[in-house]
């Protein structure tokens, strides 16, 4: 397995789009706190330092699944798998390669975006960013984790559908659907237990308020606020549903990374068994279905 | 005899067709052995289980002693190099970096010999030009100069010269017949052009509807096919001495017929015969290329 993944870091030296997406993160960072630096003079109360840095996450995902569809995907075009294989590579071995090589273009991805935002952040903005983090080591590795996943899928999907532009668009379409549900899950688990409740006595009517931006309407005294239980508060077997797909789904991990979601979703244990889980049985379902691919 | 391949009741089904049947073959050491059939015969399918791209349904296959069931199969396809149909090169890089890209999955410990195996193959021009610019002859080069990157001893090439111009074929044929030749490896090419085939196979295999019709020799299919006149006469007990007198080759084949081989005076001949009292009845030339040989052995209906 060593030949082949020193071949494909080869590859991977001389891949365009592996460049482009490295520098597409880098450029990224820098615009990031750009973009704070001028917020800031306009007056923006930063208060979450894991917005800024951590925002990428769902970013690096789909394109670590793009890139896996272009870079595996031209290994079944070029027919150079077959090179591999009739010198007596083993299937799991080619399999393993290519996954070893599209996790590392997501870390990659993932160290250059931080670097990248440390030095724009403290050139541009300054030290005090890096104090408004919350929990940086634990948002790091959940990162990691949501990595290893993303990079299993889509090494799954270009492994087993052999034809390179559906095996990209199959990447992207799935690594959008896995954010709309990892969106959900995410919104599900962190919805609050209480909630205040507006009563308009006037239409004898309710209103849920979700968010603290109630202020502009508190200075109407007809209007009634109380605090009540919060009636998408999720409970029982249906939290529990949420808080695991929340843990294990990769877009969900993403998107928990940049957002205020540490008092709900908490690295832990449960997170690395799971996304480990969901790595080997996704990985020896990958590889089952390889072994049995009829190749040309 | 040694082989550097045999196989056994090779199958493999599609669902419900079957693309290999029962098939049976032995490719003798330092052969180039052609794989002749029609479309559809299963040639490239037969050259994609030795290659392990797919797996057979049944049946199995010994390369160099190793068979297809044992683990140790793997190490042994090291001492092979293939072309499976179209050359297995990444288009956006240079012939120079394929040839890189191909050690390097070989895990050899340096570089030395690409530079020669460049020049073997014809491409040493080719310098920083991307092989999607490349002609189809030139890509088929250094198809077969991958194949060759692990200095292998048995060469497995499909359909080489499908698609080339008459130079490229010419190319081709003398790179195959080199490699034979000067560096005694073992090759099994499959082609649709059996004109071509034959100035290069020492060995044959016959293979129609997924099995191996016939194998024989490149000299002993001469033999079959070489020029011959037919005879049908009267009685042909005592014509032998006529044809030993003559120092000519025959084949009495009934009390009737007879295959008189090389050239001969028709007129002198019936002149002789009568005066041994056996009349000519009539006189047929034959003539069999290896393609009305083919075409006898598996019948019409053929596009090879």
């Amino acid at each position: 397995m060593r030949n082949l993944l020193s071949a494909n870091f080869a590859r991977l030296r001389r891949s365009r789009l592996f460049w482009f997406l490295e520098a597409g993160v880098f450029l990224w960072g820098v615009f990031a706190y750009y973009m704070l630096k001028i917020n800031l003079r306009n007056g923006y109360a930063f208060d979450n330092g894991n917005t800024y840095l951590f925002n990428q996450m769902t970013f690096i995902g789909i394109t670590t699944a793009c890139f896996s569809g272009f870079f595996i995907g031209t290994e079944y075009s070029d027919g150079t798998m077959r090179n591999k294989l009739s010198v007596g590579h083993s299937r799991i071995h080619v399999y393993l390669a290519n996954l070893i090589t599209v996790f590392f273009v997501a870390i990659a991805q993932f160290v250059v975006y931080i670097l990248a935002s440390f030095t724009a952040g403290t050139l541009l903005v300054g030290d005090f960013v890096w104090s408004k983090l919350y929990r940086p080591v634990e948002t790091i590795a959940i990162s990691l984790l949501s990595l290893i996943t993303s990079s299993v899928i889509a090494v799954l999907i270009s492994m087993v559908i052999i034809e390179k532009s559906k095996a990209v668009l199959l990447n992207v379409l799935l690594s959008m659907l896995l954010l709309i549900v990892g969106a959900s899950a995410l919104k599900g688990v962190m919805q609050p237990e209480m909630v205040k409740r507006m009563y308009f006595p006037e239409t004898k009517q309710y209103k849920y308020i979700y968010t603290e931006s109630i202020s502009e309407i508190l200075d109407d005294a007809s209007i009634v606020i109380e605090e009540v239980s919060n009636p998408k508060y999720l409970r029982g077997a249906e939290r529990k549903l949420y808080e695991c797909v929340s843990a294990i789904l990769p877009t969900a991990q993403a998107l928990s990374c940049g957002i205020d979601a540490h008092n709900f979703i908490r690295f832990s244990a449960f997170h690395v068994l799971g996304t480990l889980m969901v790595g080997l049985i996704l990985t020896s379902g990958g590889i089952l279905v390889f072994q049995r691919i009829d190749l040309k | 005899m040694d082989y550097s391949l045999t196989t056994n009741g090779l199958c493999k089904y599609y669902k419900d067709f079957k693309a290999l049947n029962n098939l049976s073959m032995h490719v003798p050491k330092g052969a180039i052995y052609g794989l002749v059939g029609k479309n559809g015969a299963g040639k490239t399918t037969l050259i994609r289980l030795i290659c392990g791209l797919q797996r057979p349904t049944a049946g199995e296959f010994t390369l160099y002693g190793v068979k297809s069931t044992d683990c140790k199969i793997g190490k042994t396809r090291r001492r092979m190099g293939a072309v499976v149909e179209t050359p297995s090169i990444y288009l956006d890089t240079t012939a120079r970096e394929n040839i890189r890209e191909q050690y390097r999955v070989l895990g050899m410990s340096s570089f030395d010999g690409v530079d020669e195996l460049i020049t073997f193959v014809g491409l040493e021009n080719t310098g920083t030009k991307r092989v999607r610019n490349f002609s189809l002859g030139m890509r088929q080069r250094l198809g077969i100069a991958i194949a060759l990157c692990g200095r292998p001893d048995f060469l497995i090439l499909d359909e080489p010269v499908n698609g080339l111009d008459p130079q490229g074929i010419i190319e081709i044929r003398e790179l195959i017949l080199r490699l034979n030749r000067e560096r005694q490896i073992t090759v099994l090419i499959s082609s649709h052009i059996l004109d071509e085939l034959s100035r290069l196979a020492t060995y044959y295999g016959f293979i129609d509807k997924g099995s191996i019709v016939k194998e024989i020799s490149a000299a002993k299919l001469k033999a079959e096919c070489r020029k011959c006149v037919h005879l049908t006469v009267n009685d042909t007990t005592h014509i032998c001495p006529v044809f030993d007198k003559r120092g000519l080759d025959y084949n009495v084949i009934s009390m009737t017929e007879v295959d008189v081989y090389g050239e001969i005076k028709a007129g002198d001949l019936v002149h002789a015969l009568d005066e041994v009292d056996c009349e000519t009845i009539s006189i047929h030339e034959k003539n069999e290329s290896l393609e009305t040989y083919y075409m006898n052995l598996v019948g019409g209906g053929m596009d090879a």
